[in-house]
């Protein structure tokens, strides 16, 4: 009888543990969740369009059972992601789907209310609710602490990229500058996720990105010559250079390098040519977010602007690597690249 | 002796094939390098090396992309044409619907016409730009193999002896060493 009631009490000991064991995976799991947008089930096939809208390219069909996560919701659109994504940046988009197509799913950090088709674009500046913020809200926590800031203020040490991923080769974001300051947290791997100095929320899909830690020192320890601009308040442009402007386009940097409009053709489109801060050109995918992020910050009221992008040494007045049209309300209208422009050395 | 007439004709014109012979040994030999002439087919350095066919690729979606916008526009015109037919329209509907019906049509003209204009000169500029690299192997040929002349349109003169003169082969490999 007694080794009947050991052996049952050493059973339910071993449950125990699992159970524990489990709730851990899980709860790693879903930390390791990103905590925004939402995850959509796809039922049925699914087109994913280059633009929002019906006669936009068919970039991608989804299939049935397939899991995507959606943001960046208007007018009945939605931009749609892998799930896995962390960066909350609408140019890392696989494309555009109708939300009606989509099946909802609850997911952390996903509302659990259907979102109205005429639901206005979450901004990007908003932060999404990092899972922590849910609980508290949970747990009856009336009111939030102010944001702190958080990680420590490092800097470049070199000219270093900022990438999508903790590796080498994943997507670049863009470029610091020797001496650039920045606010650094979540090391992992050698590699910190990268924050403007002045961000106050802790959140990975605030982060411009991922450096490697070797390069990014203490400010103490950093002998180099600060940028003029590491004084200068938050979000201000750094300093015309003749000409050129740098301005960040949706994390990419580029150099305005002239704005022409045809004296003579006065419905003919004014050209805006920029240079991307890119050692190697982006994918059209993400071209296509670079060139509307640069048509938003460039266009002035009511201009027919075409936008013609070029790559770090072409020549100022020579063939560009894309060009792009646009709607009036911003969606593109024509988009085409030249990749013989890259068979060349430059 | 016996002398056939053809014998004896060479004997007769011996000084002359002497000076002739004479002529050619001490005749400069730069001055000779400088008769050389070449031909290089444009066509084939844009159809055979990988700058071309790249630039062919590009041009062919730039081409899909005007044939999506052409089809998106045709279709609006479809859109219109069956409203404008439907049955049961009154007078002033229909009249409304047809104007603008005709007003698409005469936009859609506008953009076919637009299209054709802007693939041809995207055509022009992506040929130029092959062809401008080309042009810098061939100046380079030019220098280093001694040639005088090298001709790039075969219209231009009437015989080549493609076989002897043709560098395209050449150029083409030149220009895909160059490129990446």
């Amino acid at each position: 009888m007694r080794s009947l009631i050991a052996c049952i009490v050493a059973a339910l000991l071993a449950l125990v543990c699992a159970a524990t064991a489990l709730s851990k995976e899980t709860a790693k799991e879903l930390a390791r969740q990103p905590g925004w947008g939402r995850v959509y089930t796809v039922s049925g096939k699914v087109a994913v369009r280059e633009n929002p809208a019906l006669d936009a390219l068919t970039v991608r069909v989804l299939k049935s059972g397939q899991k995507v996560r959606v943001d960046f919701v208007d007018d009945g659109w939605a931009a749609v992601f892998d799930p896995a994504e962390m960066v909350r940046a609408e140019t890392r988009a696989q494309g555009y789907v109708r939300l009606a197509e989509l099946h909802a799913e609850a997911s952390p950090g996903a509302k659990p209310e259907a979102l109205p088709r005429s639901e206005k674009p979450a901004k990007p500046e908003k932060p999404a609710k990092p899972p922590a913020a849910d609980q508290a809200k949970k747990t009856g926590a009336k009111k939030q602490a102010p944001p702190q800031p958080f990680g420590e203020i490092r800097v470049a040490d070199r000219k270093m990229a900022v990438r999508a991923g903790r590796d080498k080769d994943t997507e670049f974001k863009r470029l610091l500058p020797a001496g650039k300051r920045v606010r650094v947290d979540f090391l992992e791997d050698g590699w910190f996720a990268v924050f403007d100095p002045e961000e106050k929320v802790r959140d990975l899909s605030r982060a411009w990105g991922y450096g490697r830690d070797k390069f990014l020192v203490p400010e103490k320890d950093y002998a180099g010559q600060p940028l003029p601009e590491a004084t200068e308040p938050a979000g201000k442009e750094a300093p015309a250079k003749g000409a050129q402007k740098q301005k960040n386009g949706d994390a990419v940097a580029y150099a305005v390098l002239s704005r022409q409009a045809d004296l003579l053709r006065p419905l003919a489109p004014v050209v805006l040519r920029v240079r991307l801060d890119m050692p190697a050109p982006p994918a059209p995918e993400a071209l296509r977010k670079i060139v509307r992020e640069i048509w938003k910050a460039e266009r002035r009221k009511n201009e027919d602007l075409q936008v013609e992008v070029l790559l770090p040494g072409m020549e100022k007045d020579g063939l560009a690597f894309a060009v792009a049209r646009f709607h009036d309300d911003g969606r593109l209208k024509e988009f085409w690249w030249r990749e013989v422009v890259l068979r060349t050395k430059r | 002796m016996y002398q056939t007439p053809m014998s004896r004709s060479i004997l007769l014109r011996h000084p002359f094939f002497s000076a002739v012979i004479l002529m050619l040994l001490l005749a400069p030999w730069p001055a000779l390098a400088e008769q050389k002439i070449g031909f290089v087919n444009p066509q084939r350095v844009v159809n055979e090396t990988r700058l071309g066919k790249t630039a062919k690729a590009d041009l062919a979606r730039y081409v899909a992309e005007k044939d999506r916008l052409a089809k998106a526009s045709a279709v609006q015109i479809e859109t219109l044409r069956k409203e404008a037919e439907a049955p049961g329209l009154s007078a002033q509907d229909r009249t409304r619907r047809e104007e603008l019906l005709r007003r698409k049509a005469a936009q859609h003209e506008q953009l076919l016409s637009e299209n054709a204009r802007d693939i041809k000169a995207e055509e022009t500029r992506l040929l130029q730009y092959v062809m401008r690299r080309a042009e810098a192997v061939l100046e380079d040929l030019g220098k280093k193999g001694g040639y005088a002349i090298i001709f790039t349109d075969p219209a231009a003169v009437g015989y080549v002896d493609k076989a002897s003169v043709d560098l395209t082969e050449r150029v083409a490999q030149e220009l895909d060493g160059r490129g990446k």
